[in-house]
């Protein structure tokens, strides 16, 4: 902007010399042209920028590596044209934190409207918002710029790969003595209430022999215990990171939430209501949330694509312990990036599972931790490495 | 964050418009219509500046065959097809039309450099070389026709290209330069050509700044399309009122600009030509004149082989104004003077060394070894003015070139002046030109050849004298009639010289009285009757200027003079060679007068200087009771329609367009400017190749994941320079170009290249001397395929921009 003022400041001196050793007629009405046409011309761009409209239309979800088209559509609905139009497009994916940027600059005549297709596409999955970061309307001359911040939001929902997930309920800690409710479909880890026999398989524990069944029958039957519904399981997806400098990449974060989104599926495929928690580093709460079908999951699916990582110095289970005092599930789920510590403070009597996601790069010390399985998955082995588990 | 170039994670672009057949007629449209602005502006700007119509060119066809090539030309870079026809046609026809009337071309180019060279030398007061026309004056329209053709051609190409790279820069550079030289020659262009000059340029300045970048061009026409349409209703409503409120007139009328004009000539006068001392006089602005203060400061330097006084002629004033002097007007100088001046410059008669030529025919015991050689150092005077006595007779012909129209003083070449010129003189020839009077009469009356073929020529000369220098404005000459008395010339051509004289010094030395304090008055008075009938007392600009206008009066041409005087005193006892130093109390201003036959001499007409110079004496029987007519008017000579040489070949003007001062000078200039620019495009080579160096080495880094992305980068501009269009997309998009590029087989070697560079750019794996072998291996190959499918000058191109 500096050099288009230095050049028309140049210009009207010129010409004003002009004027001056020629003392034309049309030398003075040159010289008019170039003070005035200039200021008038600021005067129609800020009419022109006051009547811009501007607007980004994208699809609602997007599959990951899919491109996907979109639209930035610009008008001027004033009589006044634009001499350029700056806009700055960026786009930020909240789960993974990657953050992009698209320019375009354009002019706008009057009563113009200009479509620009965009292009989006994101390799990892995510709640991608769009906003407009900047957007400046020069005059004709690019002397002077008006800088607008229209309203322009969105977001595109990038969704996960999700993968088969084999989960079993190992026995759990915490049982609800007074609980009633059994599921009637599942075996479960309860064994003050049955949920039926069958013969015995090698493996099975010996307590569970059905003694008087196998006399009986004259071969070996064992009892099936009861799955408790109730405070079954609980997942929590860490959201914090301890080393600002080193967040979790993105493949990794793609990674944890692709497990916990399948982990998810399978549970409620399997008809094992759990409850699932993180805490959202976007407002500081926790966010806990009981699932038991298909249609709660849509419901949380878009906060947790929004779930991205934020420096935290505490573990999201230590969130936990400061929003609901104390966990008395049987089972805990704790899907990671970051090795926990004193996790067993957390959940005493429950029987503990982290699923711990390595970055190839930076693989993290895993400390041996007594009776807390720690299964480790990396981003681009998780369906081999989480295939079967047992929590 | 990132602007998006090469991510593998979160992308997002704009993406490019698809090209459609309607945005061929949209660049169609708009290249056309800046090219058809630029070409009406600089054709109708140069046209009206050089007055060209005078050739009687048949206009409509020109704009039309050059509206003809600026369309075909946009249509074959729109359209792309049988591009080179649709540019080359009109070239084709220009050279066919060079072919089958080449005479016609070459008289109508030369018509044409003579109408240009007329219009230069009306400005500029100068001969300028005339070209032979050998066609009949009924042919001369159609010859100027063809050869303007020609030129519409080529300047139709080159708004043509202009438009179509839009390239500003250069467009505002021949803009700039075409209103520099409407400002020097100070012609008043129509308005119309403004403003479609303001228009080319506003459209190459938008497009410049913003068309190149993005978008499509159906969307770009129709945006400029619409702006233009915003830009032509603000210039159509500024138009009337420009044209209702009168503002051009109005403006001239209260003479803003040419105040201001008089203000920067005079301040650009003083910053190129004025030292300290140079600033005592006036140089006939007597608009703002105050007290005079002679300062002891040095001015001039002057050595002589024979120390002598003279009068140092600086500036001469030749027409009164009221408030001052100015020269004779370049314009009717060369309108009606210039065959005069050629042939009397022919014949070496110029009236600044008439005297010392008389004086040298005339007089028998004065010859050329008389001669006094003279060196001038101006170290504090004004540079503008050549100071060189009456006297001089060899002077070199940058200060008195042949081809200068008007007698008035000597060139001082340059742009800051010459501060230093050497010449040779007579000595003081002022003290006795009335002798030299006698014996011209003599001479005439023995009718010596010589005598009367000198006589023949300043016939010529005495006859521009007497119309220009003894004009006298009505007012004037009844303010003088007042003063002096009616003066009845009684059938003679002026008062004897020593009548007038008397006359004039008794008036001067009685009624008025020097006084070199002067009371400043509204500046709107005539200046003379404010020193005869208000102030009554002056100093020596005041006396010059009575003195010179009562001269007139009298039928006497004169003229006003400023300069230096080197008084006898200053020279009393100086040895041959000794510096005298002339300072500004020396400085003085005189009237010269014309004395036939003779030439200009100065008088004396400043009380305080009246003893100061030594005077001629009034020798009876002398021709100073003259006040004959001029001679018989003589056949005038007109100036000659060929320049060819005689039969003889002894004629110097043979080729008549022999290398003048200003075209020596156009051509050192040129060669510098030439040479700058070697120099320039040499420094850039240099600093490339400094560049590439710094490039090559980086490429040999040890470390594996820079150097893979060094070498990806150098691949990619080699792929450039190949014509691979870098834009801002993914990396992955050029893998489908690839094989049209470079062969079968590359598209799956970039993809796998992209992947090592977009692995070691964004991730932290340690790239391995593998995979740099990979990238290096195609980098070798895109090279080799460089070298090999690109032409011979394009290599040498790139050899030059030190691409590899």
């Amino acid at each position: 902007m500096i050099t288009s003022w230095l050049k028309w400041v140049l210009w009207i001196l010129l010409i004003l010399a002009l004027t001056i050793f020629t003392n034309a007629a049309g030398a003075v009405f040159l010289l008019l042209l170039t003070v005035i046409v200039p200021l008038a011309c600021m005067a129609a761009n800020k009419i022109a920028a006051s009547r811009l409209e501007i607007a980004v239309a994208f699809p609602d979800t997007l599959e990951k590596e899919e491109k996907m088209q979109g639209v930035f559509t610009a008008k001027n609905s004033s009589l006044a044209p634009c001499g350029m139009v700056e806009a700055v497009l960026t786009s930020k994916n909240m789960l993974t934190g990657e953050e992009r940027a698209a320019a375009v600059s354009f002019p706008l005549g009057a009563r113009q409207s200009v479509e620009w297709p965009l292009r989006l596409k994101d390799s990892h999955c995510g709640k991608i918002s769009f906003s407009m970061k900047r957007l400046r309307v020069y005059d004709l001359f690019g002397l002077t710029c008006r800088n607008i911040l229209p309203g322009v939001r969105g977001s595109v929902a990038v969704l996960p790969n999700l993968f088969p997930l084999a989960v079993s309920l190992g026995t759990g800690g915490n049982l609800d003595k007074d609980g009633t409710d059994y599921s009637t479909e599942k075996p479960g880890y309860d064994v003050s209430e049955p949920f039926g026999i069958r013969e015995y398989i090698p493996g099975d524990s010996l307590k569970n022999i059905h003694w008087k069944l196998t006399r009986k029958l004259d071969r070996l039957i064992v009892r099936e215990a009861g799955l408790p519904l109730e405070n079954s399981l609980l997942i929590l997806y860490e959201t914090g990171t301890a080393d600002p400098a080193k967040p979790p990449s993105p493949s990794v974060c793609d990674a944890m939430a692709e497990v916990f989104i399948s982990l998810i599926q399978a549970l409620i495929a399997d008809r094992i209501p759990h409850f699932i928690g993180w805490q959202d580093q976007n407002n500081g709460a926790f966010l806990r949330y009981s699932l038991q079908s298909e249609e709660e999951i849509s419901g949380v699916l878009e906060k947790i694509l929004a779930a991205g990582q934020k420096e935290d110095e505490f573990f999201c289970y230590e969130h936990y312990i400061q929003n609901f005092m104390a966990c008395d599930f049987s089972h805990v789920v704790y899907i990671t990036a970051r090795p926990p510590k004193d996790i067993r403070l957390f959940a005493p009597k429950s029987r503990v599972t982290v699923l711990l996601c390595q970055d190839e790069e930076r693989p993290e010390k895993i400390d041996e931790q007594t009776d807390v399985q720690v299964i480790p998955f990396y981003p681009a082995g998780a369906e081999q490495d989480l295939y079967s588990i047992v929590v | 964050m990132k602007e998006n170039k090469e991510a593998s994670g979160l992308e997002i672009v704009f993406t490019k418009h698809e090209t459609k057949k309607s945005d061929r007629t949209a660049d169609l449209v708009c290249g056309s219509l800046a090219a058809a602005l630029l070409f009406f502006s600089l054709s109708g700007a140069l046209y009206s500046v050089f007055a060209l119509h005078v050739l009687g060119a048949a206009v409509p066809l020109l704009l039309l065959i050059g509206l003809i090539c600026v369309f075909s030309g946009n249509a074959g870079f729109a359209y792309e097809k049988r591009k080179l026809i649709a540019i080359g046609f009109p070239a084709a026809l220009a050279a066919v039309l060079c072919m089958a009337a080449g005479d016609a071309v070459a008289n109508g180019f030369c018509l044409t450099a003579n109408q240009i060279f007329t219009v230069l030398g009306r400005n500029f007061g100068r001969i300028f070389p005339i070209f032979q026309v050998t066609a009949a004056a009924g042919e001369h329209a159609f010859c100027a026709t063809a050869f303007l053709v020609i030129a519409v051609v080529l300047l139709a190409y080159l708004c043509l290209y202009l438009a179509r790279s839009w390239n500003w820069m250069l467009s505002s550079l021949l803009v700039l330069a075409l209103l520099i030289l409407i400002s020097i020659l100070g012609r008043d262009l129509s308005l119309v050509w403004f403003i479609l000059l303001f228009g080319a340029l506003v459209l190459l300045f938008y497009k410049h700044r913003v068309f190149l970048r993005q978008g499509s061009r159906r969307q770009q026409g129709e945006t400029l399309l619409s702006i233009s349409s915003f830009l032509a209703l603000l210039c159509g409503v500024l138009l009337c009122v420009f044209m209702v409120g009168d503002i051009a007139d109005h403006s001239q009328r209260l003479g803003w600009f040419s105040s201001a004009r008089s203000a920067v000539i005079s301040a650009t006068d003083r910053l190129r030509y004025e030292k300290k001392a140079g600033d005592i006089l006036p140089e006939g602005d007597f608009s703002d004149v105050s007290d005079l203060e002679l300062k002891d400061t040095p001015a001039l330097e002057v050595v002589m082989s024979k120390p002598e006084s003279l009068y140092l002629r600086g500036y001469v004033g030749s027409v009164y104004n009221g408030k001052g002097w100015q020269p004779l007007d370049n314009e009717r100088l060369y309108d009606e003077y210039a065959a005069l001046f050629y042939w009397l410059h022919q014949d070496s008669f110029y009236g600044q060394t008439q005297l010392a030529h008389a004086a040298l025919l005339l007089d028998p015991e004065l010859s050329e070894e008389d001669g006094i050689r003279m060196a001038v150092n101006n170290i504090g005077a004004n540079s503008k003015y050549i100071y060189a006595p009456y006297e001089a007779y060899r002077v070199d012909p940058d200060l008195l070139p042949a081809g200068g129209i008007g007698d008035a003083d000597l060139r001082s070449p340059g742009i800051t002046g010459s501060r230093f010129y050497r010449y040779t003189t007579l000595p003081n020839q002022v003290k006795k030109y009335t002798s030299l009077a006698a014996l011209l009469s003599e001479a005439e009356q023995k009718n010596t050849p010589a005598a009367e073929r000198y006589l023949l020529t300043e016939s010529h000369y005495n006859q521009f004298v007497y119309d220009n220098f003894t004009a006298l404005p009505q007012d004037i000459r009844n303010l003088l009639s007042n003063h002096l008395g009616p003066y009845d010339t009684g059938g003679k051509a002026h008062l004897s010289y020593s009548a007038a004289k008397q006359n004039i010094l008794q008036y001067l030395t009685t009624y008025l009285e020097y006084s070199e304090k002067v009371s400043s008055g509204s500046g709107e008075e005539d200046f003379l009757r404010k020193f005869l009938e208000e102030t009554r007392s002056g100093y020596s600009i005041h006396y010059a200027t009575a003195a010179a206008l009562m001269f007139r009066y009298y039928g006497i041409p004169a003229r006003y003079v400023e300069g230096y005087i080197i008084t006898p005193r200053d020279v009393d006892g100086l040895a041959a060679n000794s510096v005298v130093a002339v300072d500004g109390t020396h400085a003085h201003a005189w009237v010269e007068i014309y004395q036939d036959g003779i030439g200009w001499v100065p008088f004396e007409a400043t009380p305080p200087y009246l003893d100061v110079m030594e005077k001629a004496e009034e020798i009876e029987g002398a021709d100073t009771s003259g006040g004959e007519s001029p001679q018989q008017e003589p056949p005038q000579k007109q100036k000659p329609e060929t320049a060819e040489g005689n039969e003889e070949g002894g004629d110097s003007e043979a080729f008549p367009f022999g290398p003048p001062s200003l075209v020596r000078g156009l051509l050192i200039g040129l060669s510098l400017l030439l040479l700058a620019v070697l120099l320039f495009l040499t420094i850039c080579f240099i600093r490339r190749k400094a560049a590439l160096s710094r490039r090559l080495k980086l490429l040999e880094l040890e470390n594996n994941k820079e150097a893979i992305q060094d070498i990806f980068a150098y691949t990619m501009d080699l792929l450039a320079a190949m014509g691979l269009v870098v834009r801002n997309v993914s990396l992955y998009d050029y893998v489908e170009t690839m094989p049209a590029l470079l062969g079968e087989g590359y598209g799956e070697k970039f993809s796998k290249v992209a992947d090592i560079h977009q692995e070691a750019r964004f991730s932290s794996h340690r790239m391995t001397d593998e995979q740099r072998k990979t990238v290096k291996e195609f980098h070798r190959q895109v090279l080799k395929r460089l070298r090999e499918s690109t032409k011979l000058l394009k290599r040498i191109s790139m050899r030059a921009r030190c691409l590899y």
